[in-house]
């Protein structure tokens, strides 16, 4: 009975979990939109389009899990609602690989740098992880975000807050890849990996706003791209 | 020539305007390590934003920038932009 009740409950929560996470990725989208439509710099176009990327993929997978509870509450055994439920994560997987890959590659694709950059055999990894078919999604995220903490850690030193809310995001985000490939039950990686996806985000968000707090205060108030 | 982000060549042009209280376009270059010739495209850009004005001065003539107000706000949402993709490894510190 509890786990029927666990099954049938699960999609919600996972639904909710990602619908708070949708609404954080377009706070960050609309503070590096509003850049971009200040500067018209191409390097903002592709992190914004990231982000909106990233926050589709939320919307997209919340409506899916809700669907999928809608199922299951009208019959607990429904094939069809565990079979939409488990498409949730790989959804979500799947804009996140393109969302991120944009984020990876923007600056050295328009530097004309991504060759002597030595991100090629990287790139070569990911796809040699991607053709493990059953894992396809899930694997080239872990190597995607595996790519992204290598250039990040390259570039800070870790002794500020900024430096620890990337480090937490970005290994949040690599646990909540990784965990799915595990040899455990889809239902509760699934929602574990949900919740990491959310961390990953919410440090992001932090991020943002250390550095806002961080900065001297603005002539007549107002915040980021309130211009 | 090698990509410089809009982002970081901005930052600097009105990071000099606005530390100098108004400055003309040799001190600009200089400060913001920029050619001559692409600092007056990207000075006319940001006059037609509103970003900055020509101020009359009796030395300069019409050579010498200050900051308006909206150029004022955009500076910091550029500070805090750099500062955002800079932690995310998207612009190397030395580009801010």
């Amino acid at each position: 009975m509890v786990v029927v009740l666990f099954d049938i409950w699960l999609p919600a929560i996972e639904g909710a979990i990602l619908l708070i996470v949708a609404v954080e990725q377009l706070y960050l989208f609309r503070f590096i939109f509003q850049g971009f439509v200040l500067l018209k710099d191409r390097l903002l176009l592709l992190v914004s389009l990231s982000f909106i990327i990233f926050a589709a993929g939320s919307l997209l997978s919340s409506t899916v899990a809700f669907w999928a509870f809608s199922l299951l509450l009208r019959n607990p055994l429904s094939a069809a609602g565990f079979e939409v439920m488990s498409s949730v994560v790989g959804i979500l997987s799947a804009f996140q690989f393109v969302g991120f890959l944009i984020l990876v590659l923007s600056p050295p694709l328009l530097k004309g740098e991504l060759l002597e950059s030595g991100m090629a055999p990287q790139l070569l990894v990911i796809a040699g992880v991607a053709a493990f078919r059953e894992y396809f999604v899930g694997a080239a995220m872990v190597a995607v975000a595996m790519l992204f903490l290598l250039i990040v850690s390259k570039t800070r030193s870790f002794a500020t807050i900024e430096s620890n809310a990337i480090m937490i995001a970005l290994l949040a985000l690599f646990f909540s890849k990784w965990v799915i490939l595990l040899p455990f039950p889809f239902r509760a990686m699934d929602v574990i990996s949900i919740i990491m996806d959310a961390v990953a985000f919410s440090s992001l968000v932090v991020l943002r706003e250390t550095i806002a707090f961080s900065m001297p205060a603005r002539p007549g108030g107002g915040r980021a791209g309130e211009v | 020539m090698k990509y410089r982000p809009t982002v970081s060549i901005l930052l600097a042009i009105l990071e000099t305007i606005h530390s100098s209280k108004g400055a003309n376009i040799s001190r600009i270059s200089t400060r913001a390590n920029i050619s001559h010739a692409r600092l007056r495209v990207k000075l006319d850009e940001m006059e037609s934003a509103g970003l900055v004005a020509r101020a009359n001065s009796p030395r300069e003539g019409a050579r010498f920038f200050t900051l308006t107000d909206k150029g004022r706000q955009a500076l910091f949402t550029l500070r805090e932009l750099t500062s955002f993709l800079s932690s995310l490894g998207l612009l190397p510190q030395d580009e801010i």
